[in-house]
């Protein structure tokens, strides 16, 4: 098959919803420096598009086809619906309607989905949860710690306690107390603090905002503008990188002030610090199995080890992709893991593997590419297959920790973490950084963590540091 | 302030332009139509910088590729998507394809009308409801994989023959 033939074939899958990975992965390669390549693609998806536009309308033009409107948008006091609107489907019907009832000052909205999620937990006094949704209106308060909220225009918030605030729309936040940080994407610039005495609007930057116990308002730029004014005031000023300024309670003026480089060095330290998911996670089997893929659900990462031979024992590989991040690769990362089920009082000494940078296969089946699909016992890349805990030497130990649980104490879902001094020996040349766990504590149970396909519990997440710039 | 109206009818017209330019750069066309929303959505907001001297389509295309690649940067199954570099390119081959959407509507049309019969309502009951492989192939009588075989031979041929009549019109 030709290459441009090999394109259609996979741009029709795409267009069909059947691509996998692979075949995305494929796709790319082939699209990469072949212009044409990109056109036939592109050319595939329009046919497709075009072929069910035929199918629901009966004809391929552009002319209006007036569709009745469910009954539940219309709120307007008026049944007027202005210009001809060509309707091709509900989800077009609910844009329009939410943008002309918006400009009518009308009431009705689509129910938003929720605005932000936690991404990242440090040491948080309260029982929050990785991924927890936050709608408009929701609440966060906690005493110690540091939360990442990641919006979903991309602006990502930290905030350090003790805090209290308040997600009032997807571009503004109240702020009743403690300190936060923001990092505000190209796009998503507005986004706005308010605190009791100040409104720090963002122009596109990273800036931090303190709400101190007199009242007073603090805030520092660290990229960028934003423009602030004091609540009792109307005039706001434009602050740029490397300003602090501040409003006292009641005041009508914003004031520079100098810099105090420990108020915000907290949240400037955790906005510096990224979390992301794994991209690939799995657990192999030994014994008999070493050859087969598990047949378990794809959603948990078993962990056992029972006797001295690998008849039953389980070990995890997990990979994470950092090619897209500006990781400080002298500075320690942290492994989080969620068990994934409610056990009985048991604990388990887990061992925690790192695949060596520059890793080549060997003459064995041993891959650095390894997949979900395809990883075995036999073929994991670092597996002393010979052992039911201990990887070959392509491998090295980072650390070994006490995973408890106790379902009074640890229900489902709780996170453990591990510490990783650096990454820099475990950088593949691809940007991905594998890592692998063992037990070596015989259990006639199996420990159970959250994969990343896990519907209810974050599955693996490495949080690090990214290189810094200079807080002034 | 900003015309409801001005921004719906702008909005509307070019709406399969731009679900088209985001289910190709998105390579998932199902998860196209929450980005679509999230587009308009963010066009809405900032229509009162949008000049109306300039055309609409490549100033949406704008927000549209920024709701993509943000939307991406999100996801936590990163290799199930392209790569931001192949979104970027695609983005800019997407209008030398869009320029030619008129001319290719107009031979499909002819290209559709001289499919044999059967090939016609297989076409039609597949797209029609947004039914499913599995759905018309249960219809059909046959496996999923069959049908898609058959699919795939008739849009094949659809394909090429809107190539043929567009490079001779262009003759």
């Amino acid at each position: 098959m030709s290459d441009l033939a090999r394109v259609e074939d996979l741009a029709q899958r795409v267009a069909d919803g059947l691509a996998n990975e692979a075949m995305i992965a494929e796709l790319e390669a082939l699209m990469r420096e072949d212009e044409s390549a990109r056109i036939t693609y592109l050319q595939t998806l329009q046919l497709h598009q075009d072929l069910e536009r035929k199918a629901a309308r009966g004809t391929l033009s552009d002319d209006p086809v007036l569709v009745e409107l469910p009954r539940d948008f219309r709120k307007s006091p008026s049944h007027s619906w202005g210009p001809a609107l060509a309707m091709t489907g509900s989800l077009l019907a609910a844009v329009v309607v939410w943008v002309w009832l918006a400009g009518q000052g009308g009431d009705a909205e689509i129910n938003e989905p929720h605005i932000a999620t936690i991404t990242r937990l440090d040491q948080v006094d309260k029982p929050l949860a990785y991924h927890q949704p936050f709608e408009p209106g929701d609440r966060i308060a906690f005493n110690t710690g540091f939360v990442e909220l990641t919006y979903r225009n991309g602006t990502r918030l930290v905030l350090q306690g003790p805090v209290n605030y308040t997600l009032e729309d997807a571009d503004r936040g109240r702020l009743e107390l403690g300190s936060l940080a923001a990092e505000v994407p190209p796009g998503a610039s507005g986004f706005t603090v308010v605190t009791p005495s100040a409104e720090v609007k963002d122009i596109g930057t990273r800036f931090a905002v303190v709400l101190l116990d007199t009242g007073r308002t603090e805030f520092e730029v660290f990229e960028g503008e934003v423009r602030a004014r004091s609540t009792a005031g109307s005039v706001s000023k434009s602050f740029k990188k490397g300003e602090t300024a501040a409003v006292d309670d009641g005041a009508t003026d914003v004031q520079s002030i100098s810099t105090n480089l420990i108020r915000f060095r907290g949240v400037y330290d955790a906005l510096n610090q990224h979390t992301v998911n794994a991209v690939a996670d799995r657990f192999v089997q030994g014994g008999k199995h070493v050859d087969l893929v598990p047949i378990d659900g794809q959603d948990v990462l078993m962990l056992k080890q029972l006797g001295a031979n690998n008849d039953v024992a389980r070990k995890v590989w997990i990979c994470f992709d950092l090619s897209e991040q500006s990781v400080d690769l002298d500075r320690p990362a942290t492994l989080t893991l969620h068990t994934a089920k409610d056990l009985k009082r048991e604990s388990w000494d887990v061992q925690l593997y790192g695949l060596k940078s520059g890793f080549k296969p060997g003459k064995g089946i041993q891959n650095i590419d390894w997949r979900e699909e395809t990883l075995t016992w036999n073929n994991a890349p670092g597996n002393d297959a010979g052992s039911p805990v201990q990887m070959n030497n392509a491998a090295a130990l980072i650390t070994s920790g006490e995973i408890r649980v106790d379902p009074e104490n640890e229900p489902a879902g709780s996170f453990f973490t591990f510490t990783i001094p650096s990454l820099k020996p475990f950088m593949q040349e691809d940007g991905t950084v594998t890592l692998m766990l063992s037990t070596a504590t015989g259990r006639h149970k199996v420990l159970l963590l959250s994969a990343r396909e896990h519907e209810t519990f974050a599955g693996p997440l490495l949080s690090f540091e990214t290189q810094k710039q200079n807080i002034n | 302030m900003a015309d409801p109206a001005q921004f719906t009818s702008l909005f509307v017209k070019h709406e399969r332009q731009l679900y088209g330019f985001i289910a190709a750069m998105l390579g998932h066309p199902a998860e196209a139509e929450d980005l679509l929303q999230e587009t308009a959505k963010g066009l809405w907001k900032k229509f009162s910088d949008y000049d109306p001297s300039l055309p609409f389509l490549p100033w949406a295309k704008k927000f549209a590729r920024y709701e993509v690649l943000n939307y991406l940067g999100r996801q936590r199954t990163r290799r199930k998507y392209f790569s931001d570099e192949m979104v970027e390119l695609l983005a800019e081959d997407w209008d030398r394809v869009d320029s030619q959407h008129d001319a290719r509507i107009l031979a499909l049309e002819c290209c559709f009308e001289a499919l044999p019969e059967n090939s016609r309502r297989l076409l039609n009951d597949r797209y029609r409801d947004a039914n499913s492989l599995q759905e018309v192939a249960a219809q059909e009588g046959t496996t999923p994989n069959a049908l898609y075989k058959t699919l795939q031979r008739v849009r094949n041929g659809l394909r090429a023959c809107i190539n043929r009549r567009v490079a001779e019109g262009a003759n």
